[in-house]
């Protein structure tokens, strides 16, 4: 029997010039982003990039989301891009979707050891779902159902996926 | 505003230098940019400038890159503009109050638009009208 799992998109942080947003599948109390910062927290070898990524976000978030301080990661038609776009370290990616200047929705992440992100599964299924929120956001905003205000993403953020 | 818990934790306890690195690289980036906006010109013409791919100038753009001193002399040259500039102790006199400038943006410095920062009285340390502009007592 297919079932469907839901996801919301939930404000993470807000920042004087861009809010951040992350998803969350229902069944789990954490976002996908807190996710991604806990697991990354307990490697050692990636601390400075988890620092530097971190600081980004508040640079980020103090500036705004310039396109040139993300790594598109999609197709050339949607909004999926990488965090940060380069680390001379590690191949650390966080996925998001750059919605506009003012509003990115995080995803989950992680290292990235392979030369192509669809090459690791985990990495794959983050961008692939990422894909798919870009497109029912982007369908609900034509329609009324979603709507962005300055900052704010407003309206109905619940999605439904088939497992 | 909003704040996340975890990222919190890691602001907690995030090395000092961290910041200073980050700050410069993606002020550094911010005032790239603005050159190339101000000279109607495009990453790729800088590339062009440069003998460099444009996927290295997507690098250095993306707020987070390590610049080395010669390449960010290198893209002065090219602009015709400052980047950055270091503080001059030679000026430097007991009591006197300086400035130092870590990244030069479009509010702090231009040629045209600079402004000795001891003519401006009302500056305080890290005013948001200076961003990126200390005054230090020596």
């Amino acid at each position: 029997m297919n079932s469907n799992r839901e996801i919301i998109v939930e404000l993470f942080e807000e920042h004087s010039e861009v809010n951040f947003y992350s998803i969350r599948y229902s069944d789990n109390e954490l976002s996908e982003a807190d996710l991604f910062f806990d697991k990354v927290l307990d490697n050692e070898e990636l601390d400075e990039d988890v620092e530097i990524l971190s600081k980004l976000l508040d640079k980020i978030g103090e500036n705004g989301a310039e396109l040139r301080h993300f790594r598109h990661a999609g197709t050339k038609s949607d909004k999926v891009a990488a965090l940060p776009e380069y680390l001379s370290s590690t191949n650390l990616r966080l996925y998001a979707i750059r919605l506009n200047e003012k509003i990115v929705i995080l995803g989950n992440g992680g290292l990235k050891k392979t030369k192509t992100y669809n090459e690791d599964p985990f990495l794959n299924e983050c961008v692939e779902t990422l894909k798919q929120i870009d497109r029912f956001i982007g369908a609900r905003i034509k329609n009324g159902q979603t709507i962005v205000f300055r900052k704010e993403l407003m309206g109905n953020l619940k999605f439904y996926f088939k497992e | 505003m909003k704040k996340n818990r975890i990222l919190n934790k890691i602001r907690k306890y995030r090395s000092k230098y961290v910041d200073i690195f980050v700050d410069y690289t993606f002020d550094l980036s911010h005032r790239i940019q603005f050159l190339l906006d101000q000279k109607s010109m495009e990453q790729k013409d800088l590339a062009k400038a440069l003998g460099k791919n444009e996927s290295e100038i997507s690098k250095w753009m993306s707020g987070s890159h390590n610049f080395t001193l010669k390449t960010i002399a290198r893209i002065e040259e090219v602009l015709g503009d400052k980047l950055l500039e270091i503080v001059n102790e030679e000026n430097i006199s007991k009591g006197e109050k300086v400035s130092v400038v870590f990244i030069n943006t479009e509010h702090t410095y231009t040629p045209r638009h600079y402004i000795p920062l001891r003519e401006s009285s009302h500056l305080k340390k890290y005013s948001p009208n200076y961003r990126n502009t200390v005054i230090a007592d020596c």
